[in-house]
């Protein structure tokens, strides 16, 4: 009964912010912005290299999210739909800086790949830092398989490449990492 | 031990980050560049309004002394 309540209010309070930014109602604005931007931050963090880029990314992002709100339909969670308007934009700020190459295009896909156990005891953080030294084609795959969750057919749309390249950039990817913590010595 | 992948989407979280004050102000500005024309075409209309009104008022206050004179 509680936990109903609970998600009742949480739905009132999301449906009454929404009207507010409906409005333009910029207490609401910076609210939400308080509430979102270090997640969307990191979200950006990870397609575009530079904190600079990252956060042009983010004050684009975020005012689509503003001036497009009542295109948000209220089907799927709220934090979904911005997370993907970031992603966009991000993407969109990648192939405006160059276009994305994917190396290693239309490589020999193994069907099982090796499974890559973390025996080391390494932080996100760490982690973060390997993955900026990915090539942009392998980081943006592997951002959107891996934290974004989309499928290989989506990810193809999405950048306009073949369901085969989308595999084998993400199987390169692990690769790299795999090689690129070997080094580290982890 | 957990699969590179799955480690990654569990930290997810570690890795939050607050951007730099200016990214708010950036924000902000851009916002009210949006806003401002919108702003002032209500004003303008507001102060078409206003004339009117008084249009109005003096018409009619001219009216009511030219009737009370005759």
């Amino acid at each position: 009964m509680e936990k109903a309540s609970a998600e009742q209010w949480f739905r009132m309070a999301t449906d009454e912010l929404i009207l507010r930014l409906r409005e333009q109602d910029r207490a609401a604005q910076k609210w939400l912005y308080e509430r979102y931007s270090p997640l969307m931050f990191s979200v950006c963090k990870r397609y575009l290299r530079s904190r600079e880029d990252a956060e042009e990314a983010l004050v684009g992002g975020f005012f689509r999210v503003f001036s497009q709100i009542d295109t948000y339909s209220g089907a799927g969670s709220f934090e979904g739909w911005v997370r993907r308007i970031m992603v966009n934009e991000c993407l969109m700020a990648l192939r405006k800086n160059q276009p994305l190459i994917f190396p290693g295009d239309e490589a020999e896909v193994p069907d099982h790949p090796d499974s890559f156990n973390i025996e080391a005891d390494i932080s996100a953080r760490e982690i973060l830092e390997l993955l900026d030294h990915l090539p942009p084609g392998y980081r943006t795959v592997f951002n959107l398989y891996v934290l974004e969750g989309f499928k290989h057919i989506e990810i193809a749309e999405t950048l306009g490449i073949s369901i085969n390249t989308s595999k084998s950039q993400l199987i390169l990817a692990k690769e790299k990492l795999r090689n690129l913590m070997r080094l580290k010595g982890y | 031990m957990p699969d590179l992948f799955d480690f990654f989407k569990e930290n997810e979280d570690k890795l939050h980050e607050r951007p730099s004050e200016k990214v708010w102000q950036k924000l902000e500005q851009k916002l009210e560049r949006t806003r401002r024309p919108k702003r002032r075409g209500i004003q303008f209309l507001q102060h078409w309004v206003v004339a009117l009104l008084l249009l109005i008022l003096i018409i009619a206050a001219v009216l009511v002394w030219h009737f009370s004179r005759q």
